[in-house]
């Protein structure tokens, strides 16, 4: 009785072992698992900061302004083209629903050919 | 162990036969047990050097992933720095992570490899410079700041030791010049110099801490008041004036009247916020805030509210300014001169200096003071940002009430006229203004009211007149009923009017017929352009400059034109309390 007893121990200490081993490293690559992750979260956090920062350096007003005046044949909004939205209907003729405005069975490229 | 069960025996005692057939039997039993355990344990033993034979294997046949090896870099200890963004979340301010390469002198064994090294990868080092760094006695020194990151890959791949690397948080401003006064800059350890940034300091490291998150080091931003379309929009407007008038400096302010909030502020000459060297110079003056200036007739719309205000001046009321004022060696006279008798409304448009000086005289010397006191004129105004106090007159007297009376004898910020402004045009209501983010019903509930709403109504309408009939005609914008007074200053130059030396301004409001915004455009000396004919007064130079930023922001402020002839705003404008 005890001899099988004894054997059911040993066998669970083995086992408990094994499993605080496997715990343990477990835990460890965790730890290093986590701190990788923070790592990168750290980096890609800066990499946002550095992003947004271009981002409003590219997008900042006075480049956009310089570069559609040399670019563009565009000029600055008149207050009179200006409407509200409930006086869209009646300041915007309707457009005849008759010809497709593009030829062609694809409009998109229709339109990339008259703008070409 | 009942094996073991041998009977005590006391030393010396001899076993019997029987006993020791017995303990025979028992040995080899034992020995077989014996036998049969040390098999179990070099079993054990076995499996166990089979597992880590195994393991070797495998670690040797299928290694695991290097380690990730990275550049030590020692972390700033700082907080961060919030981020600032405008009104809409664009980002004005924000922080960086960058890196610094520094030496220790004491741990570089071959000085001459590492400057051949060093000055190899970083073309822009001065070998003679290093020298002096790397034989030097002390401990630290830089080699260079602000690396890029494959430059710092570069050098930490030389291996030269003693040379550490750390980082370092850069503070960078992606919109350059576009609101440099306002925002100001920070040196290099990340010290507020200027501007809201050295408000921020001001509130103390606790208040900019305590925006940060600590788990992920990052922090909620500064939201300011200022809408960065409408001030790239003024920034843009003034930089065109100042360089066709030749002006030698601009100003322009936009405030919301209802909630304080300065939409836009700008001041020329800027500086650009990323390089602060060249904010040492008077670019580093933001004229709006921290310069004060006579600015001349736009105070007259102070003199009307006033007179109005009191009772002492109706619409209906008229003054004689047929001939100039003398008062001992002082003489008042009109710019645009009619030398007749004029009404209120003409005295206004044709900004007659004659009429309100007698406006200001009917007031009386004490209230005309007490009134200037409500208004928040005589002392200074406290934004987030330093402002500077007025210059008074020496004394109160009648000359010091006359002058003050069309802008003269006193020197204000031009924010001063703008908050002043507002009160004139929103009902009466002096709201501090602010460069945060301000609930109109909450600037409501502070502020004071230092005119009526009938007196407001008045003001409008005589601003939307002045812009419709008199000298403001180029502020105009078809749609917006824009309002305003306009002033051309001879500055102060050694305690002497200068006469060819022009301060000018004009303050305005839109819409007219539901005023929401002052604008406030000022130059200093501007010259005559073409198309000026000779002219350099406000009517040629800042009101036209007026009116092309109302132009420009009105739709961006979401304001949609009114389709209406003008003096049907001026009639509304009135009407409206």
């Amino acid at each position: 009785m005890l001899r099988v007893l004894n054997i059911l121990l040993a066998c669970g200490v083995v086992a408990v072992a094994v499993w605080l081993y496997e715990l343990k490293y477990g835990v460890r690559d965790s730890v290093a698992e986590i701190a990788q992750l923070e790592r990168a979260i750290a980096r890609a956090q800066q990499d946002l900061t550095v992003l947004r920062a271009e981002w409003s350096h590219v997008a900042r007003p006075k480049r956009v302004q310089d570069l559609a005046q040399r670019h563009l044949d565009l000029e600055g909004v008149r207050p009179s083209q200006i409407i509200e939205e409930r006086t869209i209907a009646t300041t915007i003729p309707q457009r005849e629903p008759s010809e497709p405005v593009y030829p062609g069975d694809d409009p998109i490229a229709g339109l990339l050919r008259i703008d070409q | 162990m009942r094996h073991f069960k041998e009977p005590y025996r006391a030393a010396g005692v001899k076993p019997t036969a029987k006993e020791t057939l017995a303990n025979v039997a028992a040995d080899d039993a034992m020995r077989r047990r014996m036998a049969a355990r040390s098999r179990i344990v070099m079993g054990v033993f076995m499996l166990c050097f089979a597992v880590i034979a195994v393991r070797v294997g495998f670690v040797t046949l299928w290694p695991a992933d290097p380690p990730e090896v990275r550049p030590h870099a020692e972390r700033p200890d700082k907080y961060p720095r919030p981020d600032i963004v405008d009104r809409n979340g664009v980002v004005l301010a924000t922080e960086i992570r960058i890196s610094s390469i520094f030496v220790d002198p004491r741990k570089v064994i071959d000085v001459d490899e590492a400057i051949e090294l060093l000055t190899g990868n970083l073309p822009e080092l001065d070998a003679r410079d290093l020298r002096k760094k790397l034989t030097s006695k002390r401990a630290f020194a830089w080699i260079k700041r602000e690396v890029t990151p494959r430059e710092r890959i570069r050098v930490h791949n030389l291996g030269i030791p003693g040379i550490g690397f750390r980082e370092e948080t850069l503070r960078v401003y992606p919109n350059g010049r576009a609101a440099a006064h306002v925002i100001g800059h920070v040196d290099v350890d990340s010290r507020g110099l200027a501007g809201i940034e050295k408000y921020l300091d001001g509130r103390g490291s606790l208040y900019v801490a305590s925006l940060a998150e600590p788990e992920t080091v990052t922090s909620a931003p500064v939201a300011l008041s200022l809408d960065l379309r409408v001030q790239h929009a003024l920034h843009d407007e003034l930089s065109v004036a100042m360089d066709r008038f030749q002006a030698i400096g601009a100003g322009g302010i936009v405030l919301d009247s209802r909630s304080g909030e300065i939409v836009a502020l700008a001041s020329l000459p800027d500086y650009n916020p990323n390089d602060p060297k060249t904010s040492l110079d008077e670019a580093a003056l933001n004229r709006l805030i921290a310069g004060v200036y006579e600015l001349g007739s736009t105070f007259k719309a102070i003199t009307f509210a006033m007179a109005f205000d009191e009772g002492v001046a109706t619409l209906q009321s008229t003054y004689d300014a047929t001939q100039p004022i003398r008062v001992g060696s002082f003489r008042i006279s009109d710019y645009h001169a009619k030398r007749r008798v004029l009404t209120v409304p003409e005295v206004f448009i044709y900004s007659s200096n004659i009429g309100t000086a007698k406006m200001a005289l009917d007031v009386g010397l004490e209230k005309h003071e007490a009134f200037l006191t409500k208004l928040g004129l005589t002392r200074r105004l406290n934004t987030e940002l330093p402002g500077r106090a007025p210059l008074l007159p020496p004394q109160w007297n009648k000359v010091a009430s006359m002058t003050i009376g069309f802008g003269h004898g006193i020197s204000v910020t031009p924010l001063h006229l703008a908050t002043a402004g507002a009160a004139l045009i929103n009902g009466g209501h002096l709201i501090t203004p602010t460069f945060l983010i301000r609930d109109a019903s909450v600037a409501m509930a502070q502020s004071e009211q230092v005119i009526s709403p009938e007196t407001s109504a008045l003001m409008r309408h005589l601003m939307v007149l002045n812009v419709s009939e008199g000298t403001a005609k180029k502020a105009g914008v078809k749609g917006y009923f824009v309002g305003g007074k306009t002033g051309s200053a001879e500055k102060v130059i050694n305690g002497r009017y200068a006469k060819n030396k022009l301060l000018t301004s004009f303050l305005g409001m839109f819409p007219g017929n539901d005023p929401r915004y002052v604008v406030l455009i000022m130059l200093d000396e501007p010259k005559p352009a073409e198309g000026t004919h000779g002219y350099k007064t406000a009517g040629w130079n800042a009101v036209p400059t007026a009116g092309n930023v109302i132009r420009r922001i009105a739709p961006i402020l979401g304001l949609s034109p009114v389709p209406e002839d003008p003096t049907e705003g001026a009639r509304q404008a009135s009407a409206d309390p």
